[in-house]
């Protein structure tokens, strides 16, 4: 088992870091803000705040991408599209077996 | 077993508060025994109105001692003066704090004093001596944007410190006022104390209370909203119970003025 350090963990248990942290991984493709603050129910730049944190310490990869702003338009916007990192299955795996050792 | 850690601190916390206060105390009782059974009735008038102030002023001190005591800061100031005496706090210099200062519209180039006193739960400023005081554990616990809109928050108090200031000596002379109409009524010291404490709890509840909304928005406005309300729902997280106290207001109620200011940096936008 490895243990991740304090401050690693200490910003994974934010309760509104963990959900967007939990959406993200169980999500089958990269989701963008809006997406994200819909499942987590919070305000979308509350939730760009957090994944700036969890960019920082190395647990999601955003990138920006252009999509179109409705299916028929041709006008495009930029999103910030959001994946896991290898890093993030480590310390969930981390605080899963903390929480079985705990049990 | 049931945990009863907080009845001892507070008990501690009784017994440091009343260790401060004690001459104060015993003058009390002393004049409230002398004035109460008339015991100088033969000394001139003038004297006894002048003792009988002297008792008021007492009074006054005793009652922001109880204040303090019921509004936990007592305990911290005390413990903070023990055990600054044999670890002296860190002194750190962080730049974005100059920074935040300018854009609030003050200057402020003191470093920031970091303590690992594990009664210190909370970071506190000094607005006498506009020290701002950081537990470690916060450093450790919070992103650096996020202790940058707490500094934002210590920093907006030191800004309305001599309004705030001011509203406590307001609030200070109306409790005088009611003081001295309740004094017209009873000599009795129990009745007085008590009835002087709930009337300035009423007051100081509601000036402290808006001082903490209004620190909230400046640091807001100087930093980022999301930042402060990130902090307020680790905190909401971490206590069981989001009532706020009698300094503070609930947490939710803040992160909701703050979510105000995030709808309303929008709208702007929008437009």
């Amino acid at each position: 088992m490895k243990i991740i350090d304090e401050g690693t963990a200490q910003i994974v248990m934010h309760p509104v870091r963990f959900k967007i942290l939990q959406c993200i991984r169980k999500a089958s493709k990269p989701l963008f803000v809006e997406q994200i603050a819909k499942v987590v129910d919070e305000h979308p730049r509350l939730v760009s705040h957090h994944l700036d944190i969890l960019q920082d310490i190395g647990l999601v990869d955003c990138k920006y991408e252009l999509v179109k702003a409705k299916e028929n338009s041709t006008r495009k916007i930029a999103v910030r599209l959001c994946s896991p990192t290898p890093t993030l299955s480590e310390v969930f795996q981390d605080i899963a077996e903390a929480v079985a050792k705990v049990k | 077993m049931v945990k009863i850690t907080w009845i001892k601190d507070f008990g501690k916390r009784v017994y440091l508060t009343f260790k401060l206060w004690r001459t104060v105390l015993i003058s009390i009782l002393f004049l409230s025994l002398v004035l109460g059974t008339n015991l100088l009735s033969f000394i001139p008038f003038v004297m006894r109105l002048a003792l009988a102030l002297v008792y008021m002023l007492l009074a006054e001190i005793m009652v922001f001692g109880i204040v303090r005591l019921i509004t936990d800061s007592a305990g911290q100031i005390i413990s903070n003066v023990f055990y600054n005496r044999k670890h002296k706090p860190e002194k750190h210099y962080f730049p974005q704090v100059e920074q935040i200062a300018k854009k609030m519209g003050m200057e402020y180039n003191k470093p920031i004093l970091i303590t690992e006193n594990p009664s210190i739960k909370s970071p506190s400023t000094n607005v006498f001596t506009r020290n701002i005081t950081f537990p470690a554990s916060w450093i450790r616990r919070f992103h650096v944007t996020e202790n940058d809109a707490i500094i934002g928050h210590e920093l907006a108090h030191i800004k309305y410190a001599p309004r705030f200031i001011g509203e406590l000596l307001l609030i200070t002379l109306v409790t005088w006022i009611f003081a001295f109409f309740l004094a017209t009524i009873t000599w009795n010291l129990t009745i007085y104390v008590i009835a002087e404490l709930a009337f300035m709890m009423l007051l100081l509840s509601h000036v402290l209370r808006r001082n903490e909304f209004r620190a909230d928005w400046e640091s807001a406005n100087a930093t980022t909203p999301e930042a402060l309300i990130s902090v307020f729902e680790y905190l909401k997280a971490e206590c069981k119970r989001d009532d706020g106290s009698e300094t503070h207001p609930p947490l939710q109620a803040r992160i909701n003025k703050l979510i105000r200011l995030l709808n309303l940096d929008e709208q702007h936008t929008d437009n």
